[in-house]
């Protein structure tokens, strides 16, 4: 069948239609793939892009510490942190968790509730990217200069 | 060149029910509410004009597309709306509240390209209602569905580009999983008590990584499909239920719509709420519903 001239018109609109719809597909995907790319590949630092960090650098800057004390023999105990606090003056003082800024205070607190005990720390914080980074390595947690 | 062609007008002229799009619709303003709701109350920004402007705009907008009234216009509006609000009032003037949430940002945006308001809308209603006046047949409830892809494509992308971020050792050694039991369930003591929970995170660490690289890829096979889309949408509840990610799983959940098969959609729906009568039971989801009030 030949088509008729007003079917020109039509088609040609039903083109740009297409055409339209093709150019949003593409910008949309464009967007959605160079935006990420350029902020997480490429390392682009600008405030208009966005990365996906699902469920990551929650955690930063908290810190992961295992306490133990000498014993006269020569033996190690492990020291409850949480529990030695509750039992002493100011309980309510006792931090759940522990920021890498508070670190050094955490320590005195658990030397000034255990004065007289030779007490001994492992303690790691998360860094962002980097994960568990060691800043006490089996020290005297009452020592100057632990936690820091 | 021949193929790639007729393989992207099949795409662009792709047409289907519209079933999904408007469940989308409804869903994408709960969970608009749900996020944006209060920071948007008029009583919030102290009656600064930018601010009331955008609260105003929101409160209308979303209301409109929620109803599925004037559809096409309330949903262009709403992308604008929300595109001010992500880059204007998120990005540069620094609301971190509205700058993160870039999967509903982009799920508003997207929704001015899908026909929304083809089902479950007050604009269906009063289709049926003039076809019937006139004495026709209902419209179908078939449109196309080229702008759904995008919707498609925005949920296996933010999949795949969280698989490339978590690519570190600090995730796949269970570091990072270790920091996040402790912030929410543990505490400082936590691996000292039980220094198997970190041979634990690392198992779930890769074990998420797996599921992220399946669901970003395998969601666009027809044969992985049915087993995915139930595996995803466990994964964002289970997260959703032990993790604060505020509304980040029903968006995703809500995404879900638009890889599945739209018309599986629709059948389920008719399942749901029973199928149009007068047709073959076998031919009803090609014949599209005829029951008004049903289905608008």
């Amino acid at each position: 069948m030949e088509p008729s001239p007003g079917d020109a018109a039509p088609r040609e609109t039903r083109r740009v239609v297409l055409l339209a719809r093709g150019l949003v597909l593409l910008v949309g995907l464009a967007w959605m793939i160079g935006s990420p790319l350029a902020k997480m590949v490429l390392d682009v630092d600008s405030k208009w892009l966005h990365g996906w960090h699902l469920y990551r650098g929650r955690g930063a800057g908290l810190c992961a510490v295992e306490y133990s004390e000498l014993r006269a023999d020569g033996s190690r105990a492990p020291l409850d942190r949480l529990q030695t606090l509750a039992a002493g003056e100011r309980p309510a003082n006792a931090q759940r968790n522990i920021r890498r800024k508070a670190l050094a205070a955490a320590h005195a607190q658990l030397c000034r509730a255990r004065p007289d005990a030779q007490l001994r720390v492992r303690a790691r914080c998360q860094v962002a990217g980097r994960g568990w980074v060691t800043i006490d390595d089996d020290v005297d947690p009452c020592a100057r200069g632990a936690g820091r | 060149m021949r193929p790639i062609a007729e393989a992207l007008r099949r795409e662009l002229t792709r047409e289907g029910s519209t079933r999904a799009a408007g469940l989308y619709r409804v869903g994408l303003v709960i969970v608009l509410w749900a996020y944006y709701g209060e920071k948007l109350a008029l009583h919030a920004h102290e009656q600064e004009p930018a601010w009331l402007a955008v609260s105003v705009a929101f409160a209308v907008l979303t209301s409109l597309t929620f109803l599925g009234l004037w559809t096409r216009a309330a949903t262009i509006g709403l992308a604008i709306t929300m595109t001010a609000l992500h880059f204007y009032f998120g990005r540069h003037l620094g609301v971190w509240h509205f700058g993160k949430a870039v999967p509903s940002w982009e799920g508003a945006l997207f929704l001015a390209f899908i026909p929304a308001g083809a089902s479950f809308s007050i604009d269906r209603l009063r289709a049926v209602r003039r076809a019937q006046a006139a004495g026709r047949a209902p419209p179908p409830e078939r449109a196309p569905l080229w702008g759904t892809r995008l919707l498609a494509l925005e949920l296996t992308l933010i999949y795949l580009w969280a698989v490339y971020d978590k690519l570190e050792p600090a995730w796949l050694r269970g570091d990072e999983l270790d920091a996040i039991w402790m912030l929410y369930y543990g505490s400082a003591d936590s691996l000292a008590q039980a220094p198997w929970l970190h041979s634990w995170h690392a198992v779930v660490a890769w074990g998420s990584l797996a599921l992220e690289l399946a669901l970003g890829l395998g969601l666009w096979s027809r044969r992985l499909r049915p087993l995915l889309v139930p595996v995803g949408l466990l994964f964002h509840l289970v997260i959703y239920f032990t993790l604060p990610v505020a509304t980040f799983s029903a968006m995703m959940a809500l995404l879900y719509l638009h890889i599945v098969d739209p018309e599986a959609v629709h059948r389920c729906v008719d399942a749901l709420i029973g199928a149009p009568t007068g047709a073959p039971r076998s031919t009803r989801a090609a014949a599209q519903p005829t029951r008004a009030a049903g289905s608008s």
